[in-house]
């Protein structure tokens, strides 16, 4: 630790901005992040972007390999499946059911979580005691256990796989949150605050979400990666997403009859979706590193 | 430490009822007549069926039910599978030694692995280890378990053809089966191709419980290396290397014993998970455990199955959860003034 900063200003930059210039000194985060960020992209564009339908079958190309290889054909650049659909066109629809649902659940879980654990956090009493011990349970359960718990009940299908995933999250969101605010609402300048005559909205508004908000982009960001996960372990194991639809892991799994035979059916999805998956873990490490040493400063 | 283990107890107590009311309240969720998904039994004619649901209370209050239900599940009468029509009780309890001896070689692998590779890694002698070893963690972290498992198949098994693709035993060697541990029943069994099996049997366990092993391997490295970081770093190992003792009895009386301590604890945070990567592993691995067994029942909505399956891994992941909890507690007097929701 240097101790004396001769040459460096104040800092004077919100905290997300410090945290965000913190960030950038880590370039494999950064790379991390444009490849997330691309990825978002391909989620929302990518069925727009895509050539040819996903669920598009062409009886004269079965099979072809990707354009790189000397049987390839450009018409379709990653080559095609046991049916002939376009694997680029699936790749790229699959890319906004797997990584775009999964955003979209965790987004959906960190409102509902939101909402309850700052109502939790601000209980007390057999109230809280009450919501620890069901939180207890439920945090106990691994979050894809619940989901096939959960998918057992509604059957498959990629709808029921969504709400699945948001409730199997909801209880780590509920509990991450309800900590922090109970930690928050203990420290002085939280009272202080209170003493001035600020209400539970005030409160929440001024003094707990601008302090809680790295830590839940942080949370969010490692919770993104295992959404991902839940929703393509749930198609492959073929209760999630069915069979035509263009999901990653249910690609992976219709193809495995193929897959000795033409490796690429089932390479190229698993590598988009390794490379979802690496990069929101990348980036969620990197903000928790940037976060850290701006504590330290 | 009573305290502690009286709370523990509580919790126990508290999630077996909030267990088995919600596997109780699945007769009633799912999409299929009450009766029927209690017995097992699918075509029951009218005259049948007053005897039965008296049997099972239906006709009194769902408390009475509850407590009948309770009452079955502990007499082992956890009716039959709307599929094959025999015991669910029998068939679960056969198929749950495969799980768990999955389960705890994968665990053991990753012991073996994450340990060192994590105290290598926590060392400032070595700073390109750590970032090396840091990001074939965050590569493993990341690699989705059946992909792991199609490349290492693909490789291993039709490249190289080291490993077979599937099962537990070739189906030449006949294991009499007397605990469901396999390599156990081997060891135990008195048929003269006892060595050859037992290889063949480590060679079957070794794809499926290196790709298990994969996800705790990493958690346990990150643990590993944050903890022995944090433990070396203190005022009593500081004072230990003044007074002179070398690196390894530096590891040995001071760093290790306070360094593992939040592993263990790890373990038990993530045996849940690994649990439930055990049963997709199994599902790709055909390995006849538990998990594979319950995703053939959702497949084939096999209600009264799918309860009971769900009723043992999440009953084994809860004991398993608290014994890990109760161990730490032993090995670590601090841990016992806690607060709630930090299994």
């Amino acid at each position: 630790m240097v101790k004396f900063r001769f040459f460096s200003s104040p800092n004077n930059s919100s905290p997300l901005r410090q945290l965000w210039r913190l960030f950038q000194r880590n370039h494999f985060a950064l790379v991390a992040s444009w490849v997330f960020i691309f990825m978002i992209l391909m989620a929302i564009l990518g069925p727009l972007l895509a050539p040819y339908s996903p669920y598009m079958q062409q009886a004269d190309m079965l099979l072809v390999p990707p354009s790189w290889d000397v049987n390839g054909y450009i018409q379709s650049p990653f080559g095609t499946d046991a049916l002939g659909r376009d694997i680029l066109s699936r790749i790229l629809a699959g890319i906004s059911y797997s990584f775009g649902l999964a955003i979209v659940a965790v987004a959906l879980a960190l409102s509902l979580g939101l909402l309850i654990g700052t109502l939790a956090g601000f209980s007390k009493g057999i109230r809280a005691s009450f919501l620890n011990h069901i939180l207890d349970i439920a945090l106990t359960m691994p979050s894809l256990l619940i989901a096939i718990v959960i998918v057992a009940i509604l059957g498959p299908g990629i709808a029921n796989s969504f709400w699945a995933v948001v409730l199997a999250m909801l209880p780590q969101f509920i509990h991450h949150i309800r900590t922090e605010v109970a930690d928050l609402l203990d420290k002085d300048f939280v009272i202080a605050y209170r003493l001035d005559g600020a209400n539970n909205w005030q409160v929440f508004r001024f003094a707990l979400v601008p302090n809680m908000i790295e830590n839940i982009v942080i949370f969010s960001t490692m919770a993104i990666s295992a959404a991902v996960l839940d929703i393509v372990v749930l198609g492959f194991i073929g209760i999630g997403a069915q069979s035509p639809e263009p999901e990653l892991g249910t690609m992976i799994a219709d193809s495995l009859g193929v897959f000795y035979l033409s490796p690429w059916t089932v390479m190229l999805p698993g590598i988009t979706l390794f490379l979802c998956i690496l990069s929101t873990n990348i980036v969620g490490d990197g903000l928790r590193h940037a976060l850290k040493e701006r504590r330290l400063q | 430490m009573l305290n502690y283990f009286s709370r523990k107890l509580s919790l126990l107590f508290f999630i077996t009822f909030g267990v088995t009311v919600f596997v109780f309240s699945l007769n009633y969720m799912f999409p299929t007549d009450v009766l029927s998904s209690m017995s097992g039994l699918t075509n029951i004619s009218e005259q049948d069926y007053l005897a039965i649901s008296e049997k099972y209370h239906l006709n009194q209050s769902v408390f009475i039910q509850y407590f009948a239900f309770i009452g079955r599940i502990l007499e082992g009468d956890w009716g039959v599978s709307f599929i094959t029509g025999t015991s669910i009780y029998e068939q679960v309890f056969r198929v749950l030694p495969a799980t768990i001896e999955l389960a705890i070689y994968a665990l053991f692998y990753s012991f073996i692995i994450a340990i060192p590779l994590g105290v290598l890694a926590s060392s400032e002698t070595y700073p390109w280890l750590d970032k090396s070893i840091l990001a074939l963690s965050i590569i493993g972290f990341s690699m989705p378990i059946f992909w792991l498992a199609l490349l290492l198949i693909l490789v291993f098994s039709i490249g190289l053809g080291w490993f077979p693709t599937s099962g537990r035993l070739s189906l030449i060697y006949n294991i009499p089966s007397s605990s469901g541990f396999l390599l156990w029943d081997i060891l135990r069994s008195n048929v003269d191709y006892k060595a050859e099996a037992f290889v063949d049997a480590l060679r079957h366990l070794a794809l499926p419980s290196f790709v298990l092993a994969a996800y705790p391997t990493t958690v346990l490295i990150r643990t590993t290396r944050q903890s022995m970081k944090d433990v070396m770093n203190t005022n009593y190992v500081k004072a230990a290397k003044a007074k002179g003792l070398s690196t390894s009895q530096l590891l040995r009386r001071h760093g290790l014993r306070n360094g593992l301590l939040p592993v263990i604890q790890m373990l038990g945070m993530h045996f849940g998970t690994v649990i439930t990567l055990a049963m997709v592993t199994e599902v790709i691995f055909a390995w006849p455990g538990v998990g594979s067994w319950l995703v053939d029942a959702i497949h084939q909505r096999d209600y009264p199955a799918i309860q009971g399956g769900l009723l043992v891994i999440s009953g084994m992941v809860f004991i398993a959860t608290i014994l890990f909890d109760l161990l730490y507690m032993i090995f670590d007097p601090i841990a016992r003034i806690r607060g709630h929701g930090k299994i």
